[in-house]
């Protein structure tokens, strides 16, 4: 067995107020290896962003992690770690695209300061001009002209923003980068853009990627293996091309159904309400998976 | 890169000028439209003070032809125009001979001085302690002292100055009862002046202090607990940066803009609380001087006084806003 | 990001310095005084304040030799110590420590005390008065004070006039030195009160000031502009036993002269107090606190309750009288001023009416709550005006203390009024009414005239009282309008005769050229009689007995025709602290009055003598 970047077990989210507590994630296991770019599909509400979040332990209030473990290299279990501990890991190991890159950067902070702080708090560089010149490398890397360098935010536009976020999360060569739906908000030149920029710099790096998105058509082209969820849970795991070609899951079927072709395009909301509680009641009497053909896991249909 | 456009600037400025003119036009028409001729009134109250004074009449006569009283109102609005904009603002009628200039003079640095010093204690703490009690990491129990800063939000400065003047000089003896240094002391660079400067100013700063802090705390507490929920600032944590280093240049960077604006808007209730806090405290700045200059109804100085304190507001908003854009590398003016 | 940075935390630095710089420029008037006193300065403190000759060693004075007084209102344009500004300056110590009077009134004998002058005599006509100097009088520098002062300070105030004030200018032709301790006035016109009114102190203080020739004569064509301050040559130069030692923004400090002329020339002793400072504090609060803590020895007019409240803190704190009123008498009574004009008003047997409906007992016991008295006449009951208010009393011309409301209401009825359903009079339906008009700034009148309008609505007159600023109350008084809109009454009062009648009812009289007196209007024959007696008043010396039957005789017409109804005696309340100064002036040794804010303070420091 390959030694895992990232393996995710039973893990469990709830978001709990003082009237009622919603299980966000319930339950949920996945894996990453070394290089490997796996996709977490969903529509909204899922609990594909909770997941991310969770494992990055950047859930806000009321959310929380009930129960289970997310270990980083085999051997961190970041759930347990203290808050140092975990503010080492963060970046240097986990890096984290957010979604909707239009707010994801200081406003008030020049492009360069806001990569520059990510270095620093892991790395002594006291050579100023190193540093500088390695920022500069970075956005070079990115497909970034090299004026972004000293330019705010509000100066660059969506797909710059998103690069600079790209070069920002690989500046310490982590071993996991998540990428929460990195190509959102953008239009689909730029989405094409940004998203063979996340592929360029993974390969270079050779890092693994967790991407999350609703897009299994802009994911199909950019994830190795993929996992569906829906509702807080995992109903399918396998390589892109085998879910693509023969999805089991039934849910798994209207995702790829609803992929954009050149001769129709159904929205991803075509699921109805009355099919999603079917499913979902189903999954809470038994979420175990079968594993179809190797790596293929599926849950009860 | 440079937000401030001359575009902008121009606008600002023409607003400037405009508030300017329309505040002394109507300081120019409040004056006249009080009952009675100042100088008739003044020498009157004179007599009923200090009994009856032989060939009064004579006199009265005398200071309206110099004071320009017997002109055409719309001859004496338009000298009075002239006049201001060149700070001439003539003689007091009350303290004849003096110059109103000379008057202001003497005033103008205590009230800049206490001003300057209440404001900038205002934005620095009263931010500081904002961020404190909206940072998330703060402890609970420091957090529920917020209400404490807010005892004194809901009254004026004046019952805030008598307050603490009857606890703090009345009572305790701590402070003095009124002035602004004490007599014993050499005025000029030495430790003793300076230091019975900061004890004669204490009660006067922590009366206008008291009063409105709390608005900048609370302002701040909830640009915090804002700004905390932002995407940027849950990039910074997942960079592994340090909670009080993202709290200061990711938090409280951006709710610091805000803030500068809502200082801009508050400072004219910062400075008329001023003007009442000096009369009660007995100090020498501008607050006391048009107190007692509306006592007597010394109208040049009433003018002169009012004027000053519309062009400190005014231009203090002025510079907050020229310099907005400075500061918030996101608004350029002007390009719209 | 750097630059930004940089700009902004320039501009804060810059405002900062701005601030510092204006607050430093503006000690460079009083630094010089610093300077000239530094020197002696450090050997103070040990030295016995007896064995000490130089003024400076005066400055730190301990509490028990210095003597705080309230600064009733601080004075603006501190560099300048020129006595003929309209700055209440003088409050502060000028004239209290500095100027000295060639004359002072005393209030309780009529007498006018010499000071600075001997004696001032005048021709059988009254318009050639002749000054007599007292002998061995000096300036603070050494120079002597004589008749060239005089007569230098007299011409340029004819030069000088309205400028440095119009009375002397009103009344002196032209002046001479007979030799250097005599002066003749030469008069436009019969003065008898030549003396008392322009060189003598009266009521709060003349602006009349002898000023020395050897200073002032560079400055005797403009001397508005000179601001008689340069403590380096020991400016300002007066007469008094106090130098002007420093001031701050709110205090004014002197130190005792001891090579003051009055001890050498056997006038009188060193006053005892070393140092007099006079302290401005923001609010009666604070000045009453300052009071109890013992940090004030004197304190200008305060209210009853006030009093009340620091004796009860403060067993030493006295007033005038040890009781009720506790106050003494203000030189200008409250009356009630009723229009002459007005259509309804002008018809004399509605103000006897309202003579005889008001309580005077009441007012004085509701609006003063006990802290004045009822008046007896329009005068002030002060002991030299005992001999006009008595034989006023005899006449049965004194007013009465409680109201005669029958007697008050038949006379509204002889007139021709009924009451109405609503209990007011009411003739060719209109109600009489009457609103009284008070001074928004002045308490005392706005008590007396809720007082007063409830007395008249009790006999049946709609009265009402209505605040105003001093200004529109003013305004609301001068002859503008027609007679229908016009004022119908007002609490008023009147100043001036504090030692004879005459001022006082020279204001009724409205001088020479007019047909009507006073705000009143009044006019008609009983105004004629008493303007005849008011001339006759006019010639005869102050406190001439040959007066009081010309006073009651003036009287008569008042009480006949009714023009203003006397309420009372306006009261002032002084606190005076006896912890560390004892010998203040009491209505049990009533050597002056209590005021430390007019010129005869210099008889209350002479007198202070140090508690222990």
């Amino acid at each position: 067995m390959n030694s895992y970047v990232l393996d995710v077990r039973k893990l469990k989210v709830d978001y709990a107020t003082s009237m009622k507590t919603i299980q966000a994630v319930k339950g949920i296991s996945f894996s990453i290896q070394k290089g490997e770019t796996l996709g977490l599909i969903g529509e909204s509400g899922s609990g594909k962003t909770t997941t991310a979040m969770a494992i990055l332990r950047l859930l806000q209030n009321p959310g929380r992690v009930v129960g289970g473990e997310v270990i980083l290299n085999s051997d961190i279990d970041l759930l347990t770690l203290s808050e140092r501990e975990l503010r080492k890991v963060r970046w240097t190991e986990l890096a984290l695209i957010t979604q909707g890159s239009m707010n994801s950067l200081n406003p008030t902070m020049r492009v360069c300061e806001q990569i520059a702080d990510g270095i620093l708090a892991h790395k002594e560089m006291n050579d100023k001009n190193e540093l500088n010149e390695y920022i500069k490398n970075l956005l070079k890397l990115v497909g970034l002209p090299e004026r972004v360098f000293n330019q705010f935010p509000h100066e660059l536009s969506g797909g710059m923003k998103q690069r600079v976020c790209i070069a920002m999360a690989a500046s310490l060569n982590p071993s996991l980068l998540i990428a929460d739906e990195p190509t959102s908000a953008l239009d689909v030149i730029t989405q094409r853009i940004v998203a063979q920029t996340l592929l360029d710099i993974k390969e270079r790096l050779n890092t693994s990627l967790l991407i999350i998105g609703h897009d299994i058509g802009l994911m199909a082209q950019m994830a190795d293996r993929v996992a569906v969820m829906i509702d807080g849970f995992i109903v399918e795991v396998g390589t892109m091309q085998e879910v693509l070609s023969s999805p089991e899951h039934q849910y798994t079927q209207i995702l790829v159904d609803s992929m954009p072709s050149i001769k129709r395009r159904k929205p991803l909301t075509a699921i109805d309400e009355r099919t999603r509680s079917e499913i979902s009641n189903k999954l809470c009497v038994s979420s175990e998976m079968t594993e179809v053909t190797t790596g293929h896991w599926v849950a009860v249909n | 890169m440079n937000g401030l456009t001359w575009k902008y600037a121009l606008h600002r400025i023409g607003i400037y000028l405009l508030t300017i003119l329309i505040s002394i036009t109507l300081i120019f028409v409040i004056s006249r439209a009080v009952p009675g001729d100042p100088i008739e009134n003044m020498w009157r109250q004179l007599e009923m003070q200090k009994g009856q004074i032989e060939g009064v009449d004579l006199i009265i006569d005398h200071y309206k032809e110099l004071f320009g009283l017997n002109e055409p109102i719309g001859i004496q609005y338009l000298k009075y125009l002239w006049n201001t904009v060149r700070f001439e603002f003539g003689v007091s009628f009350v303290h004849y001979p003096t110059s109103v200039s000379s008057m202001i003079g003497h005033a103008l640095p205590w009230t800049l001085g206490l001003g300057l010093i209440t404001t900038l204690i205002i934005f620095i703490f009263g931010n500081g302690i904002g961020a404190v009690f909206g940072w998330e990491r703060t402890p609970k129990f420091i957090k529920t002292i917020i209400p404490s800063s807010l005892i004194f939000t809901s009254i004026p400065s004046v019952l805030a100055a008598l307050f603490l003047l009857s606890i703090f000089s009345k009572n305790l003896g701590w402070f003095p009862l009124a002035g602004a240094y004490n007599s014993n002391v050499t005025q000029g660079w030495n430790w003793p002046y300076i230091a019975s400067v900061i004890k004669y100013g204490f009660l006067p700063v922590l009366s206008i202090l008291l009063v409105n802090i709390g608005w900048t705390i609370l302002g701040m507490r909830a640009m915090v607990v804002t700004i905390g929920g932002a995407d940027y600032v849950r990039l910074a944590q997942a960079k592994g940066l340090k909670p009080f280093y993202i709290l200061k240049k990711y938090t409280v960077r951006n709710a610091l803009l805000p803030q500068l604006t809502s200082l801009a808007l508050s400072l004219g209730g910062l400075i008329s609380g001023q003007v009442l806090v000096e009369s009660i405290f007995s100090y020498p700045g501008m607050g006391m001087l048009i107190f007692r200059a509306i006592r007597e109804q010394d109208f040049n100085v009433i003018q002169a006084t009012s004027y000053m304190f519309i062009l400190i507001t005014a231009t203090s908003v002025l510079l907050i806003d020229l310099l907005y854009p400075l500061i918030d590398p996101r608004i350029t003016h002007g390009e719209d | 990001m750097q630059k930004q940075k940089r700009t902004i935390t320039c501009l804060i630095a810059l405002m900062m310095i701005f601030a510092i710089v204006l607050s430093s420029c503006n000690t460079s008037p009083t630094d010089e005084v610093v300077e000239e006193t530094s020197g002696t300065s450090d050997t103070v403190g040990e030295e016995t304040a007896d064995t000490g000759t130089q003024p400076g060693n005066y400055e730190n004075a301990t509490r028990e030799e210095t003597v705080y007084f309230d600064a009733y209102v601080a004075h603006v344009d501190h560099a300048n110590w020129n006595p003929f500004i309209t700055d209440n300056l003088r409050d502060v110590g000028l004239q209290q420590a500095l100027i000295e009077p060639l004359f002072m009134l005393n209030y309780d004998t009529g007498e006018i005390d010499p000071w600075l002058g001997l004696s001032m005599e005048a021709n059988d006509t009254f318009d050639v008065w002749t000054l007599n100097l007292r002998p061995g009088v000096k300036w603070s520098d050494g120079e002597d004070f004589n008749a060239d002062d005089v007569v230098f300070t007299v011409n340029m105030f004819l030069a000088n006039t309205p400028d440095l004030g119009a009375d002397v200018a009103l009344w002196t032709e032209s002046v001479e030195k007979i030799n250097d301790l005599t002066v003749q006035f030469n008069l436009t016109d019969s003065n008898p009160r030549y003396q008392l009114d322009i060189w003598s102190f009266k009521i709060w203080g003349d602006r009349n000031s002898i000023v020395p020739e050897h200073i002032w004569n560079e400055y005797a064509d403009n001397p508005m502009e000179f601001t008689n301050y340069d403590p380096e040559q020991g400016w300002p130069v007066f007469t008094g036993p106090y130098l002007l030692s420093k001031f701050t923004e709110n205090e004014y400090i002197y130190v005792r002269n001891d090579n003051w002329w009055g001890v050498e020339a056997g006038f009188q002793d060193l006053p005892a107090p070393k140092r007099l400072i006079w302290i401005q504090y923001g609010t009666e609060e604070s000045k009453a606190a300052a009071m109890i803590a013992n940090d004030l020895d004197a304190m200008a007019n305060t209210s009853l309750g006030a009093f009340e409240a620091m004796t009860a803190a403060n067993s030493n704190i006295i007033g005038w009288e040890s009781e009720l009123p506790y106050g003494t008498i203000d030189p200008c009574p409250r009356y009630l001023s009723i229009n002459n004009e007005h259509p309804i008003w002008s018809d004399s047997t509605l103000r006897q009416a309202v003579n005889l409906a008001v309580d005077r007992e009441q007012i004085v016991t509701i609006a003063y709550e006990g802290g004045t008295s009822a008046s007896i006449s329009i005068f002030p009951q002060y002991g030299s005006m005992e001999q006009y208010n008595s034989a006023l009393e005899d006449a049965g011309l004194a007013a009465s203390k409680t109201a005669d409301t029958e007697a008050a209401k038949a006379l509204i009825e002889s007139s021709g009024w009924v009451l109405n359903a609503d209990g007011y009079y009411e003739k060719d339906g209109q109600v009489l009414t009457m609103s009284i008009l008070t001074i928004e700034e002045s308490m005392e009148t706005r008590r007396i005239g809720d007082v007063v309008a409830e007395q008249l609505r009790n006999i049946g007159i709609d009265a009402e009282s209505q605040v105003l600023s001093f200004g529109a109350w003013l305004t609301a008084q001068s002859e503008d309008g027609t007679p229908e809109d016009d004022y119908e009454g007002a609490v008023s009062f009147v100043c001036g005769g504090v030692n004879e009648p005459y001022v006082t009812l020279n204001t009724f009289g409205g001088g020479e050229d007019v047909t009507k007196g006073g705000m009143e209007r009044w006019s008609g024959e009983s105004w004629e009689a008493f303007r005849a007696s008011v001339a006759q008043l006019k010639n005869l010396a102050p406190g001439d007995a040959a007066g009081v039957p010309v006073v009651v005789e003036a009287y008569e017409n008042i009480i006949e025709d009714m023009p203003f109804v006397t309420l009372t005696q306006a009261s002032m309340l002084t606190p005076l602290n006896t912890t560390y100064w004892t010998n203040w002036p009491t209505s049990e040794n009533p050597y002056t009055i209590p005021s430390t804010w007019v010129q005869s303070t210099h008889l209350i420091i002479h007198n202070l003598q140090p508690a222990n």
